[in-house]
C-alpha cells in the first residue's frame, strides 16, 4: 500500500463541514452495536451543533488529520473533573474517527499521540476513551496502547 | 443451447434414483492381502502394536505406517450448499460424497465425507482441529461467507496439515489458470490490466487475493457486490469492517480511481471482467461488454446459467469468454485444481497449501493448455485430459518442497512416478470392478 501524507493540527472553524461528516459516520457506526445507539433523524444538525459548540468550549479541544485540503481523521477530547478522586482532571476522548481509506496507516495513533501530548502540557495525567463495548476495533486499538477499563456503564431498558 | 427446465428436472430424477440404487457413491475396500485368517496377526493384533509403538515415538510416522498420507476429510457445516443455501449437514452429504468421488477418481486421493453439526464458526474450527491426527489434509466445502474466510484463515494458521477451502481457493486457482492464457491470447500483462469483478462472495474475494499475489494491481481492480461498486468512501464501510473484514480490506485497497456505481459502471473501460455472482443471463449486458477496452476477456462463472451467454459476449466484441459450464468452451472448473493440488501436497506430506502452491497449480494448468495450443476457445484444459493432473500435482509438490512446507523431499521423476501410478491405478482398479460386474452402469436403472 502506498504511504500516505498527513499532518495533525488543531481543528479550525473552516473544517466544520468535514468534521461533521466524520462524526456522523462514527455515530452511525455505533448503530451496528446496539439498537440503543440508533441515530436520531436530525443527526446531521445535532452533530453540527455539537462540533461548532465544541470550538467555543474551553475544556474541549479537537485535532484533525489533514491530507492536502481533505480532513481524513478527527479526535475530540473533553477535559473533565473527577469530583471525588485524584488526580482531579482527566482527558476524555469522546470521538475518534479516521476515514476508511486512511486506516492502518498510523493516522489514529498520530491523533491520539498528539492529544496526549497536549493533555500532558496541561498537566493532565489521565487519558480516557468512551465507546460502545461491542466496538472490538476500538477495544483492540486502546488495549494495544495500554488502556484499561476504568468505568462500566451498564444499562437495561425499563 | 440453454438448459431447459425439463432437462434439469430429468437429471434430478435420475440422480435421486441412482443415489438410492447405489446407496451412496464410495466405499472402503482393503488394499492388503488377507488371504488367510492368520494375516490379521499382521494387520491387527498382535502385530499392529508395533507400528503403534513406533508412531507413538514419532507421530510423523503415521504418514508412513497408516493410510493417513493419502486420506483427507471433506468437511462442511452445510450452511451454503450449492445454490440451496443452509440446508444442514445431513443434506450436504451427497455433495461431500460427490466431492470425495472426484478426489479419488481424478487425484487418487482417499476422501472421507464429513458433514458436521457445528453451532458456530469457533465450534467448527475446534472440531476440525481435533480431526488432525486422522487426516493428511482437510478440504472445506460449502460454508457460508464471510464465516468461511474466518474459518480458513484460522485453520490454515493453526493446523499442521493442508487446509483448503475449495469454494474460495479452487475457483480462484482455476480462474487464474484461465486468465493466464486469456491474457496471452490478447497480448496483455497482468500488471497492466484493469479488472472488474462482479460478485464479492467466497470465490471472487479469494480470486481477488490470488490475482493480486500473481501481480495484478489492487488499484486496478474494481469489485461489485449487491450494493454496488466497492470503494473506500462507501457509506457502509464501517459496518463492513466488523462484518466482513476481508471485503473491507479490498474496499480500501482496490479501485484507486474511487469509481462508483453498479455492474455497468464497473465493467466499462476494463480489460477483464470476472463475474461470480448469480445466474444469468442478463446480469451482464451486451452493451456493457461493448464498452470494455480492446479485446475484452469475459469470465461469466455463475451456474447453471452464466451472467451473460458466451455468444452474446462475443457479439459485443469479447475476445475470450469462459464460463462454469462443461457444455461450453473454456470451462473454469474447480475439479481441474483440487484433485491434483491435494495429490501434490499429500505426496510430499505438505504441512499446508500456500498461495504460491495454488499459483504453481494455475501455471501448470495454463502451461499444459499452452503446449497443446491455446486459442480463444481453448484457454484451459478439460477434465478429460488426465495427464494434466499429474503435471499439476508435480508442480504443487515441487513448490511445497521449495517453500519448505514439505515433510519429505522427492525428485521430479519420483513425484511424477508417484502421482501417475496412484492416479492410473485408481482407473485400473475401477475398470476391474466394472468388468467383473461389481459396478453396474447407470443406464441399467
Amino acid at each position: 500500500m502506498d504511504p500516505v501524507q498527513f499532518r495533525i493540527r488543531y481543528a479550525e472553524k473552516k473544517d466544520l463541514d468535514q468534521i461533521v461528516e466524520l462524526v456522523v459516520r462514527l455515530k452511525k457506526l455505533n448503530e451496528e452495536f446496539d439498537p440503543l445507539y440508533s441515530v436520531r433523524e436530525d443527526i446531521q444538525e445535532v452533530a453540527r451543533e455539537y462540533i461548532s459548540k465544541s470550538f467555543d468550549r474551553e475544556e474541549v479541544f479537537m485535532l484533525v488529520a489533514e491530507d492536502g485540503n481533505k480532513i481524513v481523521g478527527v479526535i475530540r477530547v473533553e477535559i473533565r473533573s473527577r469530583l471525588f478522586y485524584q488526580p482531579i482532571f482527566s482527558g476524555v476522548i469522546t470521538d475518534l474517527y479516521v476515514s476508511p481509506s486512511y486506516r492502518v496507516k498510523g493516522v489514529g495513533s498520530a491523533l491520539l499521540d498528539e492529544a496526549v501530548k497536549i493533555l500532558r502540557g496541561k498537566g493532565i495525567s489521565i487519558v480516557c476513551a468512551e465507546f460502545p463495548p461491542m466496538n472490538k476495533i476500538a477495544v483492540d486499538f486502546y488495549q494495544k496502547r495500554g488502556f484499561k477499563p476504568l468505568l462500566y456503564t451498564f444499562f437495561k431498558e425499563i | 443451447m440453454s438448459s431447459s427446465k425439463s432437462e434439469v428436472d430429468k437429471w434430478y430424477e435420475i440422480a435421486l434414483k441412482a443415489h438410492r440404487y447405489y446407496g451412496g457413491k464410495i466405499e472402503t475396500i482393503p488394499k492388503v492381502p488377507v488371504e488367510k485368517l492368520i494375516y490379521f496377526a499382521v494387520w491387527y493384533t498382535p502385530g499392529v502394536a508395533e507400528p503403534s509403538r513406533a508412531i507413538s515415538k514419532n507421530p510423523d510416522l503415521s504418514f508412513e505406517l497408516t493410510s493417513r498420507w493419502n486420506t483427507i476429510a471433506v468437511v462442511t457445516d452445510g450452511t451454503r450448499v450449492l445454490g440451496l443455501g443452509n440446508i444442514g449437514p445431513e443434506a450436504s452429504y451427497p455433495v461431500m460424497e460427490g466431492k470425495a468421488l472426484i478426489f479419488k477418481f481424478l487425484g487418487g486421493v482417499d476422501a472421507v465425507p464429513l458433514p458436521i453439526r457445528a453451532k458456530d464458526a469457533d465450534d467448527f474450527i475446534e472440531t476440525v482441529k481435533k480431526l488432525e491426527p486422522a487426516f493428511g489434509g482437510i478440504n472445506l466445502e460449502d460454508i457460508e461467507s464471510p464465516k468461511c474466510f474466518y474459518i480458513l484463515e484460522r485453520l490454515r494458521k493453526e493446523m499442521n496439515i493442508p487446509v483448503w477451502h475449495d469454494d474460495q481457493q479452487g475457483t480462484a486457482t482455476a480462474t487464474l489458470a484461465g486468465l493466464i492464457n486469456a491474457l496471452k491470447i490478447v497480448g496483455k500483462k497482468i500488471s497492466d490490466i484493469t479488472i472488474s469483478m462482479i460478485g464479492a462472495g467466497a470465490s471472487n474475494i479469494a480470486t481477488y487475493n490470488l490475482l493480486v499475489k500473481y501481480g495484478a494491481k489492487p488499484k486496478n481492480i474494481i469489485l461489485v457486490d449487491t450494493k454496488g461498486i466497492l470503494h473506500a468512501e462507501r457509506e457502509d464501510l464501517d459496518k463492513l469492517m466488523f462484518e466482513n473484514p476481508w471485503k473491507y480490506k479490498i474496499a480500501i485497497e482496490s479501485n484507486g480511481e474511487l469509481r462508483k456505481g453498479g455492474i455497468k459502471e464497473a465493467i466499462v473501460g476494463t480489460d477483464v471482467v470476472i463475474a461470480a455472482s448469480r445466474p444469468g443471463p442478463g446480469i451482464i449486458k451486451k452493451e456493457w461488454v461493448a464498452m470494455m477496452n480492446k479485446d475484452p476477456i469475459v469470465f461469466a462463472l455463475a451456474n447453471p446459467v452464466p451472467e451473460i451467454w458466451p455468444w452474446e459476449a462475443k457479439e459485443a466484441g469479447a475476445r475470450v469468454v469462459a464460463t462454469g459450464r462443461s457444455d461450453l468452451p473454456n470451462q473454469i472448473n474447480n475439479s481441474l485444481a483440487f484433485p491434483s493440488i491435494f495429490r501434490g501436497a499429500l505426496d510430499v506430506r505438505a504441512r499446508t497449501v500456500t498461495d504460491e502452491m495454488a499459483i504453481a497449480a494455475a501455471e501448470a494448468l495454463a502451461k499444459h493448455a499452452e503446449e497443446k495450443g491455446i486459442s480463444e476457445d481453448y484457454i484451459i484444459p478439460t477434465m478429460e485430459e488426465f495427464e494434466v493432473y499429474v503435471k499439476t500435482a508435480v508442480a504443487v509438490a515441487e513448490k511445497a518442497i521449495e517453500q519448505g512446507v514439505a515433510r519429505i523431499k522427492r525428485s521430479r521423476s519420483e513425484l511424477e512416478e508417484t502421482a501417475s501410478t496412484i492416479i492410473r491405478n485408481v482407473r485400473l482398479k475401477y475398470e476391474t470392478l466394472v468388468k467383473n460386474g461389481f459396478i453396474k452402469d447407470i443406464v441399467q436403472l
